[in-house]
């Protein structure tokens, strides 16, 4: 304790508060020089965060066919056997897809696989439109090799065999399990019908469903973002043929699908019965509702 | 506190008027293109030059025109974003795309970015058509009520227009932090927008000091 007051008059004081000058001084300045306005709390520094995207792709429903045709070379144009009419609802973001059996009648007559053959992507898509009432604005088709290394480019696709599955011809020897299927062993089991004695043709279109839905969960779970969406639009350009789709717009339809959540797309394979010709498989009248359904929003609500 | 209020500038008090200089600094950093049937190649330096101009531009547009006078240069946006993300600064996404509502700047603007790393996609034919630029920049300036920083990061896309690039995609990221934002109304609850591949979402909050 200081006793003398005179130290403490001339001393004491004057260092206290030069110190404390010092500390709001360096205080004030660390603070930006800040003004205070009457009322306000002026300690309090605000945070805004916010986020936003966008992509330049169609804002109204639309609808893309994913085709896998027969063909062994870019030569032959292949039959249409893997046929998925996608629905897309940017607004929601939302999709849905029918799987259409590669047997099924078409409208204009015949099997429906054989106008890709004939026609290629437009024929198809023609055929497919008339069949539910649709206007198919994109369509992309892959053969076999593309196919194989489409899938073989981008590391495999991780996918879940529910059953066992074996299938010579197609090459599907799979037990149940998770796997992470190469070109070869995707191509197997999407091919595989006799693994499915009853509903063999059915049965192989829904695993081509499954097949697309896997691609799009590995693709998304590789958090590719604009740059690696670019690399794999890139793959997928170089391995696929298009109708009324250029590149850029396949970059754009790229990074639309990759912000849909696959665990919200409705797969549902068209409802079919047997003709009277015995090969093909007509479009069953439950088909009309389901079409009704898919034509309003490209959404399957009640299916 | 009461000590400090009392030195402080009177409320009303002029805000100083010579317009502060703004120094942006943004550079190109690694350059990829992916190509269609072949392997990688460089990206054409007229690409990039050209996509590093828009960028520039659109910063300057965005943030440091409003931070000098409260709004954004809509002739400079113009030049820098395709029609359809100008017309989404008629909703949600303009607070995310646009420093617009911050107190003015009475000081220097500094817009300092990480070297923007540029991916292209080309054709079979080499033709460059869609670009992606990784964006990462702080803006740091002053202002009447105290330090503003403002960071931006995210990616943006831009396609070829009119012999020009122009942004016609994003997904980006703005948070602000210093005094006097509150003016600033966060985009809480935007719905899915047509065309958005996610909702605007914000995340407002005070940090006390």
């Amino acid at each position: 304790m200081i006793r003398n007051p005179l130290f403490r008059l001339f001393v004491v004081i004057p260092v206290t508060g030069l110190f404390l000058a010092t500390v709001i001084a360096g205080a004030w300045l660390a603070l930006g020089s800040p003004q205070v306005a009457r009322g306000a709390t002026w300690f309090t520094v605000q945070r805004v965060e916010s986020s936003a995207s966008f992509t330049e792709a169609p804002n109204a429903p639309f609808y893309v066919l994913v085709l896998g045709n027969d063909g062994r070379t870019d030569a032959d144009p292949g039959l249409g056997d893997a046929m998925h009419v996608i629905g897309v609802n940017p607004a929601t973001g939302d999709a849905s897809m029918i799987d259409v059996p590669r047997d099924t009648e078409a409208p204009g007559g015949g099997k429906i696989n054989a106008f890709h053959a004939t026609g290629g992507l437009p024929a198809t898509v023609d055929q497919l439109n008339r069949m539910m009432g649709i206007d198919i604005s994109y369509a992309i088709t892959t053969n076999f090799p593309g196919f194989v290394a489409m899938v073989d480019d981008i590391g495999g696709v991780n996918i879940e065999v529910t059953e066992p599955m074996i299938d010579h011809d197609s090459g599907a020897e799979f037990s149940p399990g998770k796997y992470t299927m190469m070109g070869d062993s995707l191509l197997a089991y999407s091919r595989d019908r006799k693994s499915y004695p009853a509903e063999g043709d059915r049965q192989r279109t829904v695993n081509q469903g499954k097949a697309i839905i896997a691609a799009l969960t590995t693709l998304r779970g590789q958090n590719p973002g604009a740059a690696g969406t670019a690399k794999l639009v890139s793959i997928l350009a170089s391995h696929v043929k298009t109708d009324n789709m250029n590149l850029a717009e396949m970059y754009d339809l790229g990074r639309l699908a990759l912000s849909i959540d696959p665990a919200r797309i409705k797969n549902v394979v068209l409802p079919t019965g047997a003709s009277s010709n015995g090969t093909n498989l007509s479009v069953a009248p439950a088909a009309q509702d389901l079409f009704a359904d898919f034509r309003d929003d490209a959404i399957l609500q009640t299916h | 506190m009461a000590v400090v209020g009392a030195t402080a500038a009177p409320a009303g008090a002029a805000v100083p008027t010579k317009k502060p200089k703004p120094v942006v600094k943004v550079s190109a950093g690694d350059l990829t293109v992916y190509k269609v049937g072949d392997n990688q190649q460089a990206l054409p330096d007229d690409v990039r030059d050209q996509v590093m101009a828009t960028l520039t531009g659109y910063l300057d547009a965005a943030t440091v025109k409003p931070l000098q006078t409260g709004t954004a240069d809509p002739a400079a946006l113009a030049s820098a974003l395709a029609p359809a993300v100008t017309a989404r600064l008629t909703g949600p996404d303009r607070t995310v795309l646009l420093d617009e509502g911050l107190p003015k700047s009475v000081s220097k603007i500094v817009v300092d970015a990480a070297p923007v790393k540029l991916t292209g996609l080309a054709d079979s034919d080499g033709k460059v058509v869609v670009v992606t630029a990784n964006l990462d920049s702080t803006t740091t300036t002053k202002t009447a009520k105290g330090k503003v920083s403002i960071k931006r990061a995210g990616d943006l896309v831009l396609t070829p227009a009119d012999g020009t690039w122009k942004i016609s995609g994003y997904t980006l990221t703005v948070d602000r932090l210093g005094r006097g934002l509150g003016v600033t109304t966060p985009t809480a609850t935007a719905p899915v927008t047509p065309g958005a591949t996610t909702a605007p979402a914000a995340t407002p909050g005070t940090v006390a000091k």
